[in-house]
């Protein structure tokens, strides 16, 4: 019964997912800062190749999904000397950015982690 | 292609009278193909029958002695208690000339009844139906087939193709392209006078070594076996501007990184457009929650899956060999995942119509 309940979780996980995530994920991507983009994203920070491939359809996407770690774990930000991109965006776009990667985060740990147990395990 | 066929049969028919598409293989006679499908040979009484009824369920078959490779044959099956074919061999007077099927030829025993049970829908229309839902033309059917063969197999081509446009689109990226325009600029500079020619020689074969360093092994394939530096070259015919190769060189990796780039969206939208497709066009219930479970498991990981790479990507500039491998893994995730959703709706949640919870049926019809 138990793993009844848990599947229903997955599913719904799941589906909220494909309702909140790509919309969500594409308005950050088009209203990105312009004042972030001319800061960092141009060369040493990217290189040439992702300037290229980052700056439209689909790239883009991959563009916001950087910028949004950079927020949350912006420590790893040293080999391309990106640092404090909250200082180049307003602050309900860092809000915004963040409860994304965080919220895609936590749909990624609860189906990463039921779907496994619940197709291996009869309960 | 046999499990093709049986899946695409199998939509409309009966799964214990499905017929079946035979193509003819080099070597093969009407009496062989008879023989090693239905166990009847050439001196069976019943032979006759089966291959009357070839004929008939066969327009492209006139001559039972002339059938040629690829060809497409019908393979109906026999009754139930394998008594006798779909239809009796006319009496020799009665022989149509055209070796054509008569229904009224069938004489008034259990097979009239078998093939017109009443109120229901014969075997003889499904057959019908199917013969013209089919191409007839060669050139069709194997189009036919080979769509048929996508539309069963796309989520494993996908993962393929979704890749391999990801790594074009990287190779021939207009960054790369940049460091071939900069050899033309760097020979107008030459021509002009603000250039000596040792300063355009080491500049020249610095842009295209560095270049080449990018392509790493990819650059012969770019440039049809030849190395940058053999095909990036300046004219020397007075015919022809002295940046023509080059110029010509670039509008052909322009379009390559246009296309590569627009196989990405086209994948991209294609996946979930493919999923709504096949949920309008079955009409089972199960099958349509099964889809409907496979396209959300595998775009939720694929979006998710990408995010997540974000991490990877923000703490490390990749070039696009790296990013292949990324993105492919991101696919082949995407994938597996949508196997699994689907796997677990039909483990657990077999009863449960989430088409018709999510209104996904009457979006996709």
């Amino acid at each position: 019964m138990i793993g009844y309940y848990l599947g229903l979780v997955v599913f719904a996980v799941m589906f909220a997912w494909i309702v909140w995530g790509p919309i969500t994920w594409l308005l950050l991507s088009i209203f990105t800062p312009k004042a972030l983009l001319d800061k960092y994203f141009k060369e040493p920070h990217f290189t040439l190749t992702e300037t290229y491939m980052m700056r439209g359809w689909p790239g883009f996407l991959m563009r916001t999904a950087i910028f949004g770690w950079s927020l949350i774990l912006p420590s790893l930000g040293k080999k391309r000397q990106i640092k404090e991109t909250w200082k180049y965006m307003p602050r309900w776009y860092a809000i915004a950015l963040k409860i994304f990667i965080y919220g895609c985060m936590a749909s990624l740990l609860i189906v990463a982690t039921l779907m496994p147990i619940l197709l291996l395990f009869d309960f | 292609m046999n499990s093709l066929v049986q899946s695409f049969e199998q939509a409309i028919l009966p799964t214990d009278q499905a017929p079946m598409l035979y193509r003819v293989k080099p070597g093969d006679t009407l009496s062989r193909i008879i023989a090693d499908h239905y166990e009847i040979h050439y001196q069976d009484p019943r032979y006759q029958d089966v291959q009357a009824s070839l004929l008939h369920f066969n327009d492209t078959l006139t001559d039972p002695n002339l059938i040629h490779p690829n060809q497409l044959l019908w393979l109906m099956p026999l009754t139930p208690d394998n008594a006798m074919a779909m239809c009796p061999a006319p009496a020799p007077a009665d022989k149509p000339t055209s070796g054509k099927f008569d229904p009224s030829m069938i004489a008034d025993s259990g097979l009239r009844h078998w093939l017109m049970p009443s109120g229901q829908t014969t075997y003889g229309e499904y057959a019908e139906r199917m013969k013209r839902l089919m191409p007839t033309a060669t050139k069709e059917q194997e189009a036919f087939w080979a769509l048929a063969w996508l539309d069963e197999n796309y989520g494993v081509t996908s993962v393929a193709a979704t890749a391999g446009f990801n790594s074009f689109g990287g190779l021939v990226s207009q960054a790369h392209n940049a460091f071939i325009a900069e050899v033309k600029h760097i020979y107008h500079d030459y021509k002009r006078g603000a250039l000596t020619e040792n300063q355009y020689d080491y500049q020249r074969q610095k842009a295209l070594k560095t270049y080449a360093h990018k392509l790493g092994s990819f650059e012969k394939l770019l440039f049809k076996g030849q190395t940058a530096r053999e095909a990036i070259r300046i004219t020397r015919s007075k015919a022809l501007p002295a940046t023509g190769v080059i110029d010509a060189h670039l509008e052909r990796l322009s379009g390559m990184a246009k296309v590569a780039s627009r196989g990405g969206t086209v994948l991209a939208v294609a996946g979930v457009g493919v999923g709504c497709y096949q949920i309008a066009n079955t009409s089972d219930r199960h099958k349509k929650n099964e889809i409907l479970a496979e396209t959300v498991g595998s775009t939720f990981a694929g979006g998710v899956a990408t995010v997540a790479l974000g991490v990877i990507l923000f703490s490390n500039p990749v070039g696009w060999g790296v990013a292949l491998v990324l993105g492919t893994g991101a696919a082949i995730a995407s994938y597996g995942a949508g196997i699994g959703t689907a796997a677990l709706y039909n483990s657990r949640y077999r009863q449960h119509d989430f088409v018709n919870t999510t209104g996904v049926d009457k979006l996709c019809r």
